[in-house]
């Protein structure tokens, strides 16, 4: 049994202007201890993905409409709202881009730390206190026990994800969700943050969710991806599977569009062209249909169905590359 | 003045005070560019990389004087932007533009499109009206946008066509040189080829003098013929693209390189990353301001800065980089 199983997922924001379905229809797995990564431009439903997931989407003007989220086979979706923060916290924890949101500023990195451990291990005290220096160690914080009795302001964005990071290793989640959470670092501080999150995988045995829009980041990091285009799955695979031998045509074009070292100006970059459809009014039919050089007839009447065409390898598309 | 070189800074400097205390005096100084000396052959892109708050920016935003340099010159065809008085400055302005990242603040949203692109013409009285409204056509047309969408206000326009109508902004008074500060940071990836496309074909077009600044190494290294490497303040290695990019002399550069995520998987490696993170302008380092991430300083790095140096295994004579041991390491 997988530790998390998405089916059919449905959210949807009510504006003035309509009803966006900001993620429609979305189904993808986590197996214990493996590295998830889902992948997707702004707007492609990414986040608001693993914040359903995490049943942490605001309502209103937002809504989970549909679809099951089972966590150990249990659905989340239909559980009492005041469980949820029993499974947060203990067997899920979430870090995002800007740690400063999740960080209290008028509280000591210490006291935050702290509570934590209070309240998942009933643990205080002196206890605590070398436990903190210790996981703050793990995570490449030096001077651990100064940084303790530091504000969330006084440190650096990288300091401050790590900090981050050792709250979730404190917890020992058996899942992490981790949006974007190298996307505001510098590219030195990002290598040492995901180098961080691989080994909490093997040292913790914690599977990892890392949203993101970077293909390098996907490729150093993750077991397995799934691709997002405007409120759908449209491909996803095992990560050698991916690069390899992609087969929905968004996925190839966003392969084909990163600037891969040697490359220079003398050749123009692929692109995609054209944008991203509304989620207001999404076209009839595949939402890449219009952006797509392969498109027929039949890609704007039906809506491809994700398939697995091979095994472990799903796609959404009427007409798919070979792959390989 | 190095012959056919179009642009040339030679030891800028900029200085801001850090005040404190009740009366704000001043306490400190940041030292954001400090003893910084390049030059801008005609035609070629010079791409400025380095993490955030290396004074990339601020040297961009220096050489077009938008902020006010603390000590050096900018020499534009030998006309000294840094000192020239504001009539000069007006008329120097001309030649050298900029494009700036955040497609989304830097148009103002209560005029249209066709409005702000002709501002720089009606700023600078060029052509009669008829001229001026031929002229953003033909710009709007350059950018790949359609000269009726004129009327528009920004906020009916994504991030992608945002940037082309800053880019089309920036090229209204036909400039020599663009100064373009991280201009596809923002978008995503498939818009980002978009905007690359359009800077390579207007630059070939227009024969258009880059000075491209990112932190983005891939994006610098498609669009430069030379690259710059900035550590906090201060160049620390400039070179060749292929130089740069196939025989980096500086151990900073080489971390900033070894960091980037490869997009392929079979070549997935256990990286040792550099240590630390970019320490305070306030107060840097003493010697070589990287020393203390450094994996080969020795005692000599914590003395003297280094100068930028001929990198001696290499054969572009015109890379050099800032650091004792290059020839070691």
């Amino acid at each position: 049994m997988p530790l998390l199983e998405v089916e059919d997922l449905r959210t949807e924001f009510h504006t003035e202007d309509g009803v966006v379905r900001a993620v429609d229809g979305v189904s993808f797995q986590v197996d214990s201890g493996k590295i998830l990564g889902i992948v997707g431009e702004s707007g492609c439903g990414k986040s608001v993905s693993a914040m359903s997931v995490m049943r942490l989407i605001p309502d209103p003007p937002g809504r989970i409409a549909g679809g099951r989220v089972l966590w150990k086979g249990q659905d989340l979706l239909s559980i009492d709202a005041d469980e949820m923060p029993q499974i947060r916290g203990r067997e899920m924890a979430m870090i995002f881009q800007d740690p400063m949101t999740s960080l209290n500023p008028v509280f000591t990195i210490g006291r935050q730390l702290g509570e934590v451990l209070d309240k998942r291990f009933g643990l205080c005290g002196e206890a605590a206190d070398e436990r903190m220096i210790e996981v703050l160690g793990h995570v490449g914080i030096a001077d651990a026990d100064q940084r303790l009795a530091q504000y969330p302001h006084e440190l650096s964005g990288g300091m401050k994800q790590r900090i981050m990071i050792a709250m979730a290793l404190l917890c020992k989640p058996d899942l992490l969700i981790a949006d974007e959470p190298t996307t505001a670092l510098d590219v030195t501080v990002q290598a040492q943050i995901l180098q961080l999150m691989k080994q909490l995988q093997k040292d913790s045995g914690t599977a990892i969710i890392l949203i993101t829009h970077d293909m390098g980041v996907v490729a150093e990091t993750c077991d397995d991806v799934v691709v997002m285009y405007a409120g759908k799955v449209v491909e996803s695979c095992g990560v050698f599977g991916l690069f390899a031998g992609p087969r929905h045509p968004y996925t190839r074009g966003l392969l084909d569009s990163i600037l891969q070292s040697g490359r220079s100006k003398d050749e123009p970059v692929p692109t995609i062209e054209g944008v991203v459809p509304s989620l207001l009014d999404p076209p009839t039919g595949c939402r890449f249909a219009d952006r797509c050089a392969r498109v027929e007839t039949q890609c704007r009447q039906q809506d491809p169905p994700l398939l697995e065409l091979e095994e472990g390898h799903r796609v959404a598309c009427h007409i798919p590359l070979d792959g390989v | 003045m190095t012959e056919m070189s179009l642009m040339e800074v030679r030891n800028l400097r900029k200085h801001y005070p850090v005040r404190g205390g009740i009366f704000g005096r001043q306490r400190d100084t940041v030292k954001a560019v400090e003893d910084v000396s390049f030059h801008l052959r005609s035609g070629e892109t010079l791409g400025l990389v380095g993490e955030s708050g290396c004074g990339k920016s601020t040297l961009g935003r220096t050489v077009m004087r938008l902020e006010e340099p603390t000590d050096g010159d900018v020499l534009f065809e030998g006309q000294d932007l840094a000192h020239a008085s504001a009539t000069e400055l007006f008329a120097l302005r001309r030649n050298v533009q900029m494009i700036f990242q955040d497609p989304y603040s830097s148009l103002n949203p209560r005029i249209t499109i066709g409005e702000a692109i002709r501002e720089p013409l009606d700023i600078h009285r060029l052509g009669t009206t008829a001229e001026r409204r031929d002229r953003v056509d033909e710009l709007l047309s350059a950018v790949g946008l359609s000269p009726t969408v004129q009327n528009r206000y920004p906020h009916e326009f994504s991030g992608g066509q945002r940037q082309r109508v800053g880019v089309a902004r920036s090229l209204a008074l036909r400039p020599r040189v663009v100064i373009a500060d991280e201009p596809v940071s923002a978008l995503d990836v498939s818009v980002q080829g978009q905007v690359l496309n359009l800077l390579v074909e207007l630059q070939q077009e227009m024969g258009l003098t880059y000075l491209f600044i990112s932190h983005d190494l891939s994006v610098v290294e498609y669009l430069s013929e030379r690259v710059a490497v900035m550590y906090l303040g201060r160049i620390v290695e400039i070179g060749s693209r292929e130089s740069i990019y196939a025989a980096p002399a500086h151990p900073y550069s080489r971390a900033l390189l070894e960091s980037v995520p490869i997009a392929d998987p079979r070549r997935r490696r256990d990286r040792v990353p550099v240590l630390g993170e970019t320490p305070s302008a306030v107060n840097p380092p003493s010697g070589c301001a990287f020393h203390p991430r450094c994996p080969f300083a020795v005692d000599a790095c914590r003395q003297a800065v280094p100068k930028l140096e001929p990198a001696g295994h290499s054969t572009d004579t015109d890379h050099m980089a800032a650091c004792i041991r290059q020839g070691e390491i």
